[in-house]
């Protein structure tokens, strides 16, 4: 446990919430604009985003193809880069939690692509 | 003979062999974070001021530390840990070359592990470069920089290493030799951090997943029969050898499981286990430590941590999980390593999320029902290894596959003949990912600010211990007499915040550096002694106490040691500390103690004499008073004019249960006063030969160690001494009679004329799960020999036939 024999006390409470307020004190108008920005650009990527999450789901489903939920994941990571690198953590967390669903989806249909291929029910070449 | 058939290999293999230099070259690296003749201290560091010290010590289950405790668990340091820092230290070696060696060594077996695991999965040529890329980034990514350095983890180090033997031993189908050898490895290899038991499961469970996964996907019956029966040899030889630290820590174990049924240590554990959780995008992306962007009274925990929070470096954080995407839709996703390890990443990143979304609800329910976040309530330390394993086997994937992609496109479209400069241009594509992940992303590693230097409030990591420890230690050295020593401002818990040299260096750790400069125990954490000397630390300044030196004396505590080169900002209103006052405030207090008389001062330290003290380490008591309410009401009778340490014990009654208080009614108040003559010899941390003369009545018999029921009396009428053996067959003084006697330690009332003893006789105090460790220790060792003699007999068979053919 590295140096938590600190810990978060009501003190380090204190000191980080008047760190915060200091910082926010400090909030530039261009910090402000970007904020919106972020806002604007979260909303504008769940809009697109939705459908297509909608879609890959679909296809995944149906098809039971691995490679669109990684692929979905992937680009969801992609988005998230963006998106922690404008500010957004927020929406970035979310998107996170979005792309993980998408890669353990993956990871499991693929998992079961390779017990199938085990038993002979499937060959290498299909997948 | 043999030199030239290396040397024929060495040619044979000559790319392997680069790689495993520049590997060798990387681990290296620690050696930037050094400054001059300064040792790097903090955390949770396991590193002794004393090899030989610490050999003694883990050798035995009971630690003389403090108040003593039970330490059965930390058995597990003596081989190879111990064995090789009392080496050291009997070679002469300084403790900062040791401490460079030991770095150096844990970084280098943290790159090779993880090399041999990639040469192990991948068989093809790309393997080499799976391998550099998936070393380079084991050693230098984000957690590995977090939770294994400063301090040196083996269990980090040992993971691929353990699962490359496994696969290894499977896909070769090999048999019950291969698993000898492989347990042997791992004796050298894993066995110092199953100090900690939960690392030996995890390492256990590394090996199960992929035994259930090698089972799920493996076409033949055949293949699964060989991978049960290997596994179950493997499973035998392992307990067998490593009996040694099992046997005795099982004890430790057990009290561990009993301590989290009580709901508040319970609670705090679970807290614990929220606070060590990290959210799926810190998870993902390696960010796993609560610590990183924390800080205290103004002074960042890891002040190089800031540029994390910048653009550049957010982005660049998802980084490595896009790169460990990729080879799930590459051609490489069906080999069952990148399978395996993807799933692995996938499970290890559910559990390090902790309570947080997605199925936040779930895990808490799962980890409240099985009772789990007690094993694994620090994630980020436990399963945060496994994701980093994961993750660096599939981005060496992605980039040998990116490699290969770039050569094959551009070796089509660039005219013969110039097929180095498709090649250049396509290692391209490896140097820039491994430069921003591993050089960029990870730059405090190469440095060295990964130690941190002293901030307004924290000091810094790296430190010189001042000269004057060394002449306490030396004065403190030259006093005869069984004492200890406590030591102000104290911890509640445990730590340290020392303030050195003006501040260019000090130490704030887990684990107290000065233990080990001081000869006599030194008690220097309020949970010592059932958090006894927390409580009368506490008291000291409450009520105007002007003889807390009587308080003290308890503790058979002959000096006051006051820490006045402590870290006195880092303290001064501090809940984790017991009295969070200034150093003048100390002065002050101390200095209105009766019975407290500054004696020496050394440097930044004040010895305080307690002239209250009177040798108790073990004592017979003909008087016993038991008290009604807790430990503040013993305190009270300790520190009245009519108590006088060393002769009367005092019982708590709510320490005693039922049938001991139901005892203690029936004790004749009038069974006389005769002193009892009592001489001891301390054999060892864990045994005392106690010499009994003129016992006419019954008496108590005070051993001043922590309580534990495994301290055992046994009575010898004929003066003999019990060894480890008989300890287990011996009829001992029965539980009932074995009391919590002053707060804190261990009495056993001794009735001569019941246990038939006589007016002279001997009692043998042993600390019991001591013969565990000695029997565990025959057991490993007559199977160690086994092992070694089997595979040298074995070789040399072989040689043989192989002559006759």
């Amino acid at each position: 446990m590295l140096v938590s024999w600190c810990g978060i006390g009501e003190e380090e409470e204190d000191s980080r919430q008047e760190i915060e307020s200091s910082v926010k004190e400090r909030m530039s108008v261009r910090e402000r604009l970007e904020s919106i920005g972020v806002f604007a650009l979260g909303a504008l990527a769940l809009v697109v985003l939705a459908p297509l999450i909608i879609l890959a789901i679909a296809i995944a489903v149906l098809f039971r193809e691995p490679r669109i939920a990684v692929g979905m994941a992937l680009a969801l990571l992609l988005v998230t880069a963006i998106t922690l690198a404008v500010g957004g953590k927020g929406v970035a967390e979310e998107l996170a939690v979005y792309a993980y669903l998408f890669l353990a989806a993956g990871a499991i249909l693929l998992l079961k692509r390779r017990i199938l291929t085990t038993q002979g029910r499937k060959t290498i070449d299909e997948n | 003979m043999w030199g030239r058939a290396f040397l024929g290999w060495m040619v044979l293999h000559r790319g392997t062999v680069l790689d495993l230099l520049l590997i060798l070259l990387c681990s290296l690296v620690p050696l930037l974070w050094f400054r001059g003749d300064s040792l790097i201290y903090t955390g949770d560091i396991n590193f002794p001021l004393s090899g030989t010290r610490f050999l003694t010590d883990v050798s035995h289950g009971w630690s003389a530390g403090g108040l003593g405790k039970p330490c059965s668990r930390d058995i597990a340091n003596i081989f190879p840990y111990g064995l090789f820092l009392a080496s050291c230290d009997a070679v002469g070696l300084s403790l900062v070359v040791v401490q460079k060696i030991v770095w150096c060594l844990v970084f280098a077996y943290t790159g090779l592990s993880m090399y041999f695991l990639c040469r192990v999965l991948i068989k093809e040529n790309t393997g080499r470069i799976v391998g550099l890329v998936a070393a380079g980034f084991y050693m230098f990514n984000l957690t590995a920089l977090m939770d294994m350095h400063p301090i040196p983890s083996f269990y980090y180090a040992s993971l691929p290493l353990i699962l490359a033997m496994f696969v290894f031993g499977l896909d070769g189908r090999r048999g019950a030799k291969y698993a000898l050898v492989m347990c042997l490895v791992c004796l050298v290899a894993c066995t110092e951090w199953y100090v900690t038991p939960t690392f030996a499961v995890l390492h256990w469970a590394l090996i199960l997943a992929y035994f259930g996964f090698y089972c799920l996907t493996t076409r033949d019956n055949e293949a699964r029969i060989h991978a049960l029966k290997f596994i179950s040899e493997l499973a035998v030889f392992w307990v067998l050898l490593n009996m040694f630290w099992i046997a005795p820590g099982i004890f430790g174990i057990s009290n561990t499981w009993r301590e989290s049924s009580v709901a508040t240590i319970g609670e705090l554990w679970r807290d614990t286990w929220t606070m060590h959780s990290a959210s799926l995008l810190n998870g993902i992306r390696l960010q796993l430590s609560w610590a990183l962007h924390a800080g205290y009274k103004g002074d960042a925990y890891f002040p190089w941590a800031a540029i994390y929070s910048t653009r550049g470096f957010q982005f660049l954080s998802l980084l490595a999980p896009l790169l460990a995407c990729v080879p799930l839709l590459t051609r490489q996703r069906m080999q069952r390593g990148v399978l395996f390890l993807s799933i692995l990443a996938v499970g290890g990143l559910f559990l390090i999320k902790g309570p947080n979304p997605p199925a936040g609800e779930l895990n808490s329910w799962l980890m409240g029902v099985t009772r789990l976040y007690v094993p694994l309530r620090m994630m980020d330390q436990k399963i945060g290894p496994f994701v980093v394993l994961a993750y660096a086997f599939l981005i060496g994937c992605a980039i040998s596959a990116g490699y290969e992609f770039l050569k094959s496109i551009l070796t089509k479209t660039i005219p013969n003949g110039r097929k180095q400069i498709a090649r250049g241009v396509a290692l391209l594509s490896v140097i820039c990912p491994v430069v921003l992940l591993m050089g960029v992303y990870a730059w405090p590693l190469w440095t060295g600010d990964i130690a941190r230097s002293s901030g307004d409030v924290l000091p810094s990591d790296r430190i010189k211990v001042p000269a004057y420890y060394y002449d306490a230690a030396q004065s403190l050295e030259e006093q005869d007499g069984d004492f200890r020593l406590l030591s102000l401002p104290m911890p509640m818990v445990a730590g340290c915040a020392y303030w050195w040299n003006g501040g260019s260096d000090g130490c704030a750790a887990f684990s107290d550096p000065t233990t080990w400069l001081l000869p006599k125990a030194t008690v220097n954490n309020g949970a010592s002694g059932l958090g006894l000397a927390g409580s009368i630390a506490s008291e000291l300044g409450d009520n105007g106490t002007s003889n807390w030196g009587k308080a003290v004396a308890l503790l058979n505590v002959k000096y006051v040691i006051l820490h006045k080169d402590c870290a006195w900002q880092l303290i001064e209103n501090n809940a984790r500390w017991s009295s969070p006052w200034s150093e003048e405030a100390y002065e002050e207090i101390l200095g209105q103690q009766s019975d407290l008389k500054l004696d020496q001062e050394y440097g930044d330290l004040a010895l305080y004499e307690n002239e209250s003290w009177k040798a108790m380490h073990v004592y017979a008591a003909s008087n016993a008073t038991a008290i009604d309410d807790g430990i503040s009401g013993m305190l009270r009778v300790a520190t009245s004019d009519e108590f006088t340490s060393g002769e009367s014990v005092l019982l708590v009654s709510e320490q005693l249960n039922h049938s001991q208080k139901d005892f203690f009614l029936s004790l004749d108040a009038n069974q006389g006063h005769d002193s009892v003559s009592l001489s001891y010899r301390r054999v060892d941390a864990t045994k005392y030969q106690v010499t009994v003369s003129n016992a006419t009545r019954p008496f108590f018999l005070v051993l001043s160690e922590t309580y534990d029921s495994g301290w055992k009396a046994y009575v010898n009428s004929d003066g003999d001494e019990t060894n480890w053996i008989g300890a287990f067959f011996e009829k001992s003084v029965s539980g009932d009679r074995h009391f919590t006697a002053n707060g804190y330690a261990n009495a056993w009332y001794i009735d001569p004329a019941e246990l038939e003893a006589g007016e002279e006789f001997s009692i043998t105090l042993y600390y019991q799960p001591q013969s565990l460790f000695y029997l565990g220790l025959v057991i490993s060792g007559l199977t160690f020999v086994g092992c070694v003699g089997f595979l040298v007999w074995d070789w040399r068979r072989g040689r043989r036939l192989k002559t006759r053919d």
